[in-house]
């Protein structure tokens, strides 16, 4: 589904070079539920940029559903998320201006769909993330937990082959951090999509199926949190 | 703070070299403005003196001219204070040689010492009135001298080649034996003589030779006496006594009322240009508040760490004040020529309009700054932009250091108006303010009312500038549902929660198009008024005047009685009518009014013109022989007469009275005409010359060829301009478009800044909106989608400007109609609206919006989407 082959990001910080990410394999199947954690500065925001499509290896490749995302145009790329990947970020993930329905709807307007059928399929999957009643709201009016349901709901709608979340819990008390996670961890399940999530919130971590640890931008280690639950 | 601010100051001008040079060019455009305004209200004043006054009164009457027996009386009378009498002659002529073209030129009659009386032309008396100017004369090496007995010797400006040639000068029915004996030129050692701009144009001679030429039918008569006063007397008591001993026979004034009597038609154009000015720096300092805002907001990182190093506060705002007046000065230095070569392109026709109305040369307006005011416009630029930087530095200076790296998104607000009610009084207690000093004008000041009413009502739209930004982005956001896409959509919401940055630059936009609007249909309304009044009210099919074409009648060389005879049997079988005017001009309690006398000889059956004075005299004629006048529609209003009162005017036999017997439509000045008899004028003036002679031809007559006719004849032997009534349009169109060119060429300015506003407000607003661009491309927004969408911003702005000016255009032009040409010239024409500009207005102003708004545009298509989304 998800795959970084040797992987490697350099960028320019004025005469500096940062290497964010050092040569890095990695393979996310459908239906998985993958943490990536690491310090701050380790990289691991790269790389789920990287399997995105939202930035591009400095050398190496990534790969989505067996496509090569580096010799792909930004426009193609782009495409990509708005029909089979879906992406939230830690805060400020709406637009401000629109509500909730439109928010949702942004991928289905932005690929040229008409607005009406689109926000009824916003309205619909609003329903699903327990928010229907919330869709004529604009964002300063929700709490940050019902915004990132919100963003949940923007991936879904597309009905998304791989949803990649960056910190999503980072800015939410414990109570919305748990029915975040508890919205995430139904995704592999339910929509057989994959799942790639940016933490350094160890309980966050726990949640997932595999967790990769990632360290100075080369994977320093993998655990399957959920195996030794069970297996506890 | 210096050496810290000569540290930061220019590598952030080199970091941002885009943002500088905005800021750099919207000062030097306000800065250009203002120095066009100051350089040309300069050439005006120096276009106004008098080159030929020497004394400190002046006695004269009209254009009537006195007799030069007056300087004897008063030098032999020894009025207290009175040093010295020089009489002074100022005409038209025109100059014969041999093989050469005729040309018009100016004709100058000095008097010699210290009266009139009798004097013997010498040339040792020339030379030394010369040199008193600061000019200095170059004689003839040889010269006949039996030419010289049977000759009158003048001196004649260098440029006119007439140095030892005989020529012939005429002027009406006067006509003079010359022979040039010297060479005006410049003097050669430096000096700053008034005469040296006009030397091009002017023949000089004694007084009684140039008074015999000017005024052929009144010998002894010169145009005025210049009385010059012994050091420090008091001029207002010899003023007083000079004005009992003349009694009726002239009046008095000093120089400076002679200038002001034409000031008052040059105050219009100087006042809009100080206007014009002085509106773009204020465009230019929202400008330049809204880039030093973005830059502020774009550093407060670099605030923070400056404050945790120690930084006080107000060294914060030092180097943002610092940073500010640099670019103040750039600009400043940018934008002094800028205005000189603004005000090098208006310079010629407002040379001309103003040799129009003084009827002598002013000679080429120089156009030079002047340390003063190359200082003025440095100190406006620099101040510009430190008021400018004011608030934003002030801002800056506040930041807290640990909280500099917070910033919570701005989000839609539902109850937009609620807040913005204090706006809503404030610009409602303005709009009534500005109504009732419109309604109670004549109660107020002179111009306060008008033009202060409208200074009122312009700063109430541009604080309602931001809720009409608002508006707007509402209603587009109502529109969006219906257009496929979000790009509409989020330009329109960027519309409404950024109203306060857009505000002023749709305001910006809404000024220029406001402007060119009212012009163009001021422009407009004035020409058709005109047009139908000389096409269908005077029907002329040729115009005939003598030395210069008719728009500069004023300037022109007067005709002898005869020419209309002569004319009329040039024009053979063809002719239909004929009528000849005499133009002058008098002092009416200190406006200049203009006097025509009509000869309607010509006209044997009044059905024949349409002439509507001809109609009207026709029926009154008796009364119009013998003191009747009728007056042009606008004196009614300027001077708060009515038909049957009686008018005082100076003659040349003394005062005279006239009974307005009716009015007239006339549009030939704007402070009003008097229409008198012929016979009446010649009884009180004895000028026997015309200025303007109309042919009216048969039905089916070729006009061309008969104009061809006159040419091939009179044109040549007498110097006549023939013109067709279809060329006079045009010309009447020309010079109309003339007097516009300046006010064109400021709203070409103020657009300008205006389109800059525009490309800044969109730099911020994208600066401002860069997480959420980001957020966009990473949900799959494409290039050309983010493009789109910013670029549609500026549509929207450029729409919402361009129907602002629009509406404000339409409703400026009412006003300049209806209210200020009423009060300033009693005019009244019906407002035409020009729609062709209307739709261009809107139009352009949309297009030219979007496409500067590429720019910025382009530049968020480039936006690097994990840097954008990780803002905060």
């Amino acid at each position: 589904m998800l795959e970084l082959v040797g992987a490697v990001k350099h960028y320019r910080q004025g005469n500096r070079v940062i290497e964010a990410v050092r040569g890095v394999d990695m393979r996310v199947e459908s239906g998985e539920f993958v943490g990536i954690m690491g310090p701050s500065g380790s990289g691991k925001s790269t790389l789920m940029h990287l399997m995105g499509g939202l930035d591009t290896p400095t050398s190496g490749s990534a790969l989505f559903e067996g496509r090569d995302l580096t010799a792909m145009s930004d426009s193609e790329r782009t495409i990509l998320r708005r029909t089979r990947l879906g992406v939230i970020f830690q805060f400020f993930n709406l637009l401000p201006t629109l509500t909730a329905e439109e928010n949702v709807a942004l991928p289905l307007l932005l690929r040229g769909e008409r607005r009406a059928p689109s926000l009824k399929a916003a309205s619909a999957v609003l329903e699903r993330v327990n928010l229907g009643k919330r869709g004529r709201h604009l964002p300063e009016e929700m709490s940050g937990g019902e915004m990132q349901r919100v963003a949940i709901a923007r991936a879904l709608v597309l009905k998304p082959a791989a949803v990649l979340c960056d910190e999503p819990t980072g800015n939410l008390d414990s109570e919305n951090t748990a029915q975040i996670l508890d919205l995430l961890g139904d995704l592999p399940k339910c929509e057989r999509c994959a799942v790639v999530m940016v933490t350094h919130d160890a309980a966050a971590g726990s949640r997932t199926d595999r967790l990769v640890r990632i360290r100075d931008g080369k994977i320093a280690g993998e655990e399957f949190p959920r195996r030794q639950t069970v297996g506890a | 703070m210096l050496p810290v601010a000569r540290m930061l100051v220019p590598a952030q001008f080199s970091k941002q070299p885009g943002r500088t040079i905005l800021i750099i060019l919207s000062i030097a455009l306000g800065v250009a403005t203002l120095v066009a305004t100051q350089s040309l209200k300069r050439g005006i004043t120096q276009g106004k003196k008098d080159p030929f006054a020497r004394g400190d009164l002046l006695v004269l009457n009209g254009r009537a001219g006195v007799p030069v027996a007056l300087a004897d009386e008063l030098a032999q009378t020894g009025i207290p204070g009175v040093a010295g009498v020089h009489a002074l002659v100022i005409g038209r002529a025109l100059v014969e040689t041999e093989g050469n073209p005729t040309r018009p030129v100016f004709v100058v009659g000095w008097s010699r010492g210290n009266s009139g009386g009798q004097v013997v032309p010498d040339l040792a008396n020339l030379r030394k009135q010369v040199e008193e100017q600061g000019l200095s004369l170059e004689v003839a090496t040889s010269l006949n001298p039996l030419l010289l007995l049977s000759k009158t010797p003048v001196v004649a400006g260098q440029d006119l080649r007439l140095l030892g040639k005989p020529f012939t000068m005429r002027a009406g029915a006067g006509k003079l034996e010359c022979l040039a004996a010297g060479a005006i030129r410049p003097n050669s050692q430096g000096g700053d003589s008034r005469l040296a701009p006009v030397l091009g144009q002017v023949v000089a001679m004694g007084a009684i030779q140039a008074g015999g030429l000017i005024y052929p039918e009144r010998p002894g008569t010169v145009s005025r006496l210049d009385l010059v006063l012994d050091p420090g007397i008091d001029r207002e008591k010899v003023r007083a006594a000079v004005a009992q001993k003349l009694g009726d026979r002239a009046e008095v004034h000093t120089v400076e009322e002679e200038e002001s009597l034409v000031g008052d038609v040059t105050s219009g154009l100087e006042l809009g240009f100080q206007v014009g000015g002085l509106g773009s720096l204020i465009v230019g300092l929202f400008l330049v508040y809204n880039v030093m805002s973005v830059g502020v907001e774009e550093r407060r990182r670099f605030i923070g760490i400056l404050r945790c190093a120690g930084g006080t506060r107000g060294q914060v705002a030092g180097l943002f004040l610092q940073e500010a007046a640099c670019l103040g000065l750039a600009g400043s230095l940018l934008g002094i020529p800028l205005g000189l070569g603004i005000a090098r392109l208006v310079v010629g026709p407002m040379g001309n309009a103003l040799e129009e109305v003084l009827g002598r040369p002013t000679g080429e307006a120089a156009i030079n700054l002047g340390w003063s005011n190359a200082l003025l416009a440095v100190t406006a630029g620099v101040l510009t932009a430190l008021v400018a930087a004011l608030i934003p530095a002030c801002r800056a200076s506040l930041e807290a250091p640990a909280g500099v790296v917070r910033q919570s998104g701005a989000g839609g607000s539902r109850y937009w108006l609620r807040s913005s009610l204090p706006i809503l009084m404030l610009v409602a207690g303005l709009a009534l303010t500005a109504w009732c000093m419109v309604e109670f004008r004549h109660q107020l000041p002179n111009r306060l009312g008008a033009f202060g009413g409208l200074a009122v009502l312009l700063v109430a739209c541009l604080l309602a500038a931001p809720l009409v930004a608002s508006l707007v982005g509402r209603a587009s956001q109502s529109l969006t549902e219906f257009i496929p896409g979000v790009g509409l959509r989020l330009a329109a919401d960027n519309l409404v929660r950024s109203g306060q940055r857009t505000g002023l630059v749709i305001a910006a936009l809404g000024a220029t198009g406001a402007l060119v609007v009212q012009t163009a249909g001021f422009l407009y309304t004035t020409e058709t008024s005109v047009f139908s009044w000389v096409r269908d009210k005077v029907g002329a099919d040729l115009l005939v005047t003598c030395g210069s074409g008719f728009t500069s009648y004023v300037s022109s060389v007067t005709m002898p009685e005869t020419m209309p005879a002569r004319v009329a049997e040039q024009c053979g079988p063809d002719l239909r009518a004929w009528m000849a005017v005499r133009l002058g001009r008098v002092d009416l309690d200190g406006v200049i009014t203009y006097l025509l006398g009509v000869n309607m000889d010509g006209v044997d059956n009044p059905a024949d013109v349409p002439l509507e004075i001809v109609h009207k005299a026709n029926q009154n004629m008796e009364a119009f022989r013998n003191g009747g006048v009728f007056v042009s529609e606008n004196f009614l209003g300027r001077h708060r007469k009515k038909v049957g009162d009686e008018l005082r005017i100076p003659t040349a036999r003394g005062e005279a009275t006239l009974k307005i017997l009716g009015s007239v439509v006339d549009y030939t000045w704007k402070d009003g005409t008097l229409l008198v008899h012929r016979d009446w004028h010649l009884r009180h003036f004895g000028d026997r010359g015309y200025d303007i002679i109309d042919v009216w031809l048969k039905k089916g007559a070729d006009v061309m060829a008969v104009r061809k006719r006159l040419e091939n004849s009179l044109g040549k032997s007498d110097a006549l301009f023939i013109i067709d009534s279809p060329t006079m349009l045009d010309e009447i169109r020309s010079q109309l478009t003339k007097v516009n060119q300046l006010a064109y060429a400021q709203q070409s300015i103020l657009g300008l800044v205006a389109l800059l506003g525009v490309v800044s407000a969109l730099f911020i607003s994208v600066l401002q909106r860069k997480r959420q661009l980001g957020l966009l491309r990473a949900v799959g927004a494409t290039r050309s989608q983010v493009l789109w969408t910013v670029t549609a911003e500026a549509l929207l702005m450029g729409f919402a400007g361009s129907l602002l000016g629009l509406v404000a255009g339409i409703l400026l032009e009412w006003y300049a109609l209806d209210i200020m040409l009423w009060d300033e010239a009693g005019f009244r024409f019906p407002v035409l609206i020009p729609w062709g500009e209307c739709l261009m207005v809107l139009g352009a102003g949309t297009l030219l919006a979007a496409i500067v708004g590429l720019w910025p545009a382009y530049m968020a298509t480039l936006l690097d989407i994990p840097e954008a989304v990780a803002q905060e």
